[in-house]
């Protein structure tokens, strides 16, 4: 094991290979206010990938209702039982994580702390759809910020972490991280079906397929996103909660660059369960209206309170600039790696090479017609 | 008389104070003494060490012979894929000791109670070897997330070899091993274990590509998935041996270069045969004493010389796989 650092849990960790960042990392920020659960996104990928024989239970892309949800069942109430406290302290200016990763927890023989699934905990993807947090009774049906009753979907792919538990865990070599992109890649030709990689995952995102009896993982729709577009699962999301593109460090953050606006300039993107230590490059605007702030910090880490207050500010129409960059989400399927608000009206995204890919307005307009239309003779009714 | 009495006084108390004088030295010098002697033997062992290590023995002129572990016993025909064969009741085992392997992790550090039997025999063209351990369980799946196969193994490298060699060779020792997998071998035996044998009532309604294919709502067997639709199975795809339905030995050759090293050798010309009785495995696996891949590293077997081979077995039921491995030392191997 060597030191290297996770600036998203403040502090230096082990970690079975050094410290090698790719030249940029693919990343996206999920706005889990908007996900209405469509699935969508988990259709286009699984059409897309996940349709072949043997691959009948993987979902590269799930999406589950918090906090019964899971997939494969109990996925993160496991390993964080395994992992044991997950203490955080404020030193300086930031948050320090107290407790051990996945990486220092695992035993002398291990490289990695993790568990196998079996095929029952895969049997049931969409478990605890749509159940609250708590039993629905007559008198808590009162509409309260933030709510008692509460639920809220994320959805789920492939983190595509700096630190991958997968890569680590391999003894074969087989898996690897993209030094263009940062992609996280298992080699077809090269995978023995170990399962280490199964074991060691903690989001539970690798897979081991039936048939071929080797592992399989989300690519991050490579293909596309070595022509400039977007995954499929991002550019399908009808309710436009996903903003896709290349995250930088926080010492190397550009503000105009919308991935690295919302995660290290605003800190409303924020990781999924960053103390397991692999720095996934998935990020999530938490729920505004989750009454339980313990289990969304022990979801997304104790940036919670910070993301949801800027958030609401924005939705308070107080942060124009946020308002724009969270208008981007699946605005085109193009990756941007600029954003800028033009005047007070408009805001446009551009491509790495400067080009504008999409400019749109801030605010929807709004045409309403006459009830009575004089040319057609006609009356009408606004329906939207 | 007085006298006399005074001087034997005088010469007894003499007499006394000299012994007293005398233990007075004796604690002093019989230590210093017997520390004198115990610094000067320890010294000697030192100095004999220390010359050791700046000027080693020169070898002898002529070395000794190699210790024999296990010897290749020349037979008519080597039975190479008969676990049953009367030949190999000719030939006394050789008890193997099967370790923990706590070099590489993740380790597998539970020990079998029994040792691996092995027997060998060539005939001028093939060399067979007979594993034969006690396993519980027969573990011939490996379909199921959780389904880890029994399999064995035999690695055989050039004599002498170092030691960190018993590792699936060293870059500059490379290793050619003989893989047999309980799957594989069933795969060729029943026919490829489909996702039907680990889910009976699976169901389908489409695959892309294999509309025509789904009858009554059942996937199509795998091998009868036609070339242009084994897109959607990336492994076979890649052309991983591993992913590949039809199978015709359930044994693998292998060339490694030490741990993560492990690489399928073009020319797959081993085999081999496993049996499964009263809680024994007993598996045949057998190689071409001519290499056919020498260009890529394959061990050369030559009658009347020396090589260095090592053991190796994986137990499904303790989720055995890669390096979770039960592997023996390296032992010597002599071709008769």
């Amino acid at each position: 094991m060597v030191k290297v650092y996770n600036w998203q849990i403040g502090r230096e960790m082990d970690y079975w290979y050094e410290e090698s960042r790719p030249r940029r990392q693919a990343a996206a920020v999920f706005d889990t206010n908007k996900c209405i659960a469509c699935q969508t996104c988990t259709v286009a990928c699984k059409t897309t990938w996940t349709s072949g024989k043997g691959q009948e239970y993987m979902y590269w892309n799930n999406v589950e209702t918090k906090p019964w949800g899971s997939y494969p069942m109990g996925w993160d109430v496991n390993i964080l039982k395994m992992l044991g406290p997950q203490r955080w302290a404020f030193e300086g200016d930031r948050y320090v994580y107290k407790g051990k990763t996945i990486f220092e927890a695992a035993s002398p023989s291990e490289r990695v702390l993790g568990y196998l699934p079996n095929d029952l905990d895969y049997a049931y993807p969409n478990r605890g759809e749509d159940e609250t947090n708590d039993i629905l009774v007559e008198d808590k049906f009162y509409l309260r910020i933030p709510h008692d009753l509460w639920f809220f979907y994320l959805p789920r792919i492939c983190n595509h972490c700096t630190y991958p538990a997968c890569l680590a865990s391999c003894p074969r070599l087989s898996i690897y991280k993209r030094k263009e992109d940062g992609i996280v890649l298992v080699d077809q030709a090269r995978c023995r079906g170990y399962r280490e990689c199964v074991q060691a995952c903690p989001y539970k995102k690798v897979f081991y397929n039936h048939v071929t009896r080797i592992s399989e993982k989300c690519v991050l729709c490579y293909p596309a996103v070595e022509k400039g577009i977007w995954p499929r699962c991002m550019r399908t999301c009808i309710g436009k909660i996903r903003m896709f593109g290349y995250l930088n460090t926080p010492e190397n953050a550009d503000p105009e660059n919308p991935l690295d606006f919302l995660v290290h300039v605003k800190k409303v993107g924020l990781p999924i369960l960053p103390q397991l230590g692999l720095e996934p490059n998935i990020y999530y605007i938490p729920p505004i209206h989750v009454g339980n702030m313990n289990f969304l910090k022990m979801l997304f880490g104790p940036g919670v309170d910070q993301a949801i207050q800027t958030y609401n500010k924005a939705i308070a129409g107080r942060d124009i600039e946020l308002v724009a960059a969270l208008l981007l989400n699946v605005s085109t399927d193009r990756i941007m790696t600029k954003f800028k608000v033009i005047g007070s009206s408009e805001v446009a995204g551009y491509d790495e090479n400067g080009h504008e890919v999409v400019r749109i307005p801030l605010k929807e307009p709004a045409v309403v017609r006459p009830f009575y239309d004089e040319r057609l003779q006609v009356y009408r009714h606004n329906i939207t | 008389m007085t006298v006399g009495k005074k001087r034997r006084r005088a010469i007894l108390g003499m007499g006394a104070g000299m012994a007293r004088s005398a233990r007075a030295v004796d604690r002093v010098f019989l230590p210093v003494v017997a520390g004198a002697a115990l610094f000067t033997m320890l010294a000697a062992i030192f100095h004999k060490q220390i010359q050791n290590i700046i000027s080693p023995p020169k070898p002898t002129e002529e070395p000794l012979e190699p210790k024999t572990d296990l010897t290749a016993y020349i037979v008519d025909k080597a039975p190479t894929t008969d676990p049953d064969s009367p030949i190999w009741d000719k030939i006394s085992p050789k008890r193997i000791s099967l370790a923990d392997q706590s070099i590489i992790k993740p380790l597998k550090l539970k020990v079998p109670e029994e040792p691996v039997k092995v027997r060998v025999a060539h005939d001028g063209e093939w060399i067979a070897f007979l594993l034969e351990w006690p396993d519980r369980t027969v573990d011939t799946r490996a379909i199921k997330v959780t389904e880890f196969r029994d399999a064995c193994a035999v690695m055989i490298t050039s004599y002498p070899a170092p030691l960190e060699a018993r590792f699936m060779g060293t870059q500059h020792t490379p290793a050619t091993i003989l893989h047999w997998k309980a799957d594989w071998q069933i795969d060729i035996e029943e026919g490829f274990q489909d996702l039907e044998k680990a889910f009976p009532n699976v169901s389908a309604d489409m695959y892309p590509l294999l509309k025509e294919s789904i009858i009554s709502g059942k996937p199509p067997k795998t091998v009868d998935i036609p070339g242009f639709a084994r897109i959607g199975l990336a492994g076979m795809w890649a052309g991983n041996p591993i992913s590949q339905p039809s199978k015709d030995v359930p044994v693998e050759k292998i060339i490694a270069m030490g741990p993560a090293t492990i690489t399928t050798l073009p020319t797959q010309d081993a085999v081999g045969w496993g049996r499964w009785r009263d809680g024994f495995w007993r598996v045949v696996l057998a190689k071409k004493m001519k290499a056919s891949d020498t260009m890529a590293g394959e061990v050369e077997l030559e009658r009347g010389r020396m090589y260095s081979t090592a053991f190796a077995v994986w137990f499904g039921e303790e989720g055995d796989t890669g390096a979770r491995k039960n592997p023996s030392m390296l032992h010597t191997l002599y071709i008769e």
